[in-house]
């Protein structure tokens, strides 16, 4: 998945965490989700995604999720705040 | 879970790893971090985190706090908001220097338990106290505000503030320490001790508690797993002391039963004092899983 400059990041590397890399515009949601264990949960971690995108109304959107080993509470966190981060970067 | 505040186990706020671990030590509190284990970068990301944390997996054996950042901060707003709508038992405010700053706090929370459909009064405070004015202000910071629960020294801060040398032992920091402790029974609050950095230092670490708890503490803050077995000992009464404090309660009951305005156990008067401390004891023991 290709990012421009208007791209924000949230989150780690290390074990239990994720990264989020998230830029706001184009056509629809495109969510690329890279996990090791993604044949199992890559579904709740996109659903996960979604309840965030769709809590602060973001249709339009691309979201890369490099995630090692995250549980639900901190995928969602992470989401919620390269939402903000986004938002706040265009100034809303 | 326990009525006791014996450990209060720092968790960085920003370490989903970590923070999935917090309640498996047997901390009485975890106490999730948005201050100084959190960089300036990521308070944001550090909200978000411990409020989905509270909100999906609250542990279920032991109290759970945060500690916010200071009110000269930038972050102290937000860090209220978004943590008073998860309702914590408690927020820990540091840099707490008048008992305005409680009554700011207090009034901040007010406004969200409301308008978040808390009940009123449901999230209480805990100060900490690290400068020379907090210290000389302690009593006032501790009656400031029917929220308030405890108040504890940052140690660290406090030494830098009174350009103290510091000592292993911590000798520089014991008229602070006996400060904290008298103003905080006097306030009716709980006094928790400070932070013992050097967690490796177990020798060290032991006999700092068992200071502390001769001083008056009922609790220790601590920032490493480690530590937190080591209070619970310290703060465990002995088979000894146990024994003695259930035979002062039966002495009291059995007199409090005929009516009887002396107490008296193996020919010695008991004064409440006594009584009250064996109560203490009682309560130490229980919350420590000793058969009573």
């Amino acid at each position: 998945m290709e990012f421009t400059d208007k791209a924000v990041k949230c989150g780690t590397d290390k074990k239990g965490d994720l990264l989020v890399t998230l830029e706001l515009g184009g056509n629809g949601r495109e969510i690329e989700i890279k996990s090791k264990v993604e044949k199992k949960f890559g579904e709740a971690i996109r659903q996960d995604v979604l309840i965030i995108l769709d809590a602060f109304s973001v249709n339009n959107v691309k979201i890369q999720i490099d995630d090692l080993g995250a549980l639900d509470f901190a995928i969602k966190a992470r989401v919620e705040t390269a939402v903000k981060r986004a938002l706040a970067k265009e100034g809303k | 879970m326990n009525s006791l505040y014996r450990t209060l186990l720092f968790v960085p706020g920003n370490n989903p790893g970590q923070m999935v671990k917090a309640d498996i030590y047997g901390a009485d509190c975890v106490i999730f971090d948005l201050e100084d284990a959190v960089s300036i970068h990521e308070k944001d990301a550090a909200r978000d985190l411990v409020k989905h944390y509270l909100t999906d997996l609250r542990p279920e054996t032991c109290r759970v706090g945060v500690r916010i950042n200071a009110q000269d901060t930038p972050y102290y707003e937000e860090d209220v908001r978004s943590m008073v709508s998860v309702k914590p038992d408690f927020l820990r405010l540091p840099k707490s220097e008048t008992a305005e700053n409680i009554r700011q706090l207090d009034k901040l929370i007010t406004e969200c338990e409301k308008a978040c459909g808390i009940e009123a009064g449901s999230v209480k405070i805990i100060a900490t106290i690290e400068t020379a004015l907090g210290v000389y202000n302690a009593y006032q910071i501790a009656s400031a505000s029917p929220r308030m629960i405890a108040i504890g020294l940052g140690a660290e801060d406090f030494r830098t503030d009174m350009r103290m040398t510091r000592s292993e032992d911590g000798q520089e920091i014991l008229f602070a320490r006996n400060l904290i402790s008298l103003a905080a029974h006097a306030a009716g609050v709980m006094p928790l001790d400070y932070v013992y950095s050097n967690f490796k230092n177990e020798e060290g670490f032991i006999a700092d508690v068992r200071f502390g708890k001769m001083l008056g503490f009922t609790g220790k803050s601590v920032i490493h797993p480690s530590q937190v077995p080591l209070v619970h000992q310290v703060f465990t009464p002995s088979d000894e002391e146990l024994e003695h404090a259930k035979k002062v309660v039966a002495a009291y009951e059995e007199a409090m039963a005929k009516a009887s305005g002396v107490v008296a156990l193996d020919g010695k008067m008991i004064d409440m004092p006594i009584v009250v401390r064996a109560q203490n004891t009682l309560e130490y023991a229980k919350a420590s899983g000793k058969e009573l």
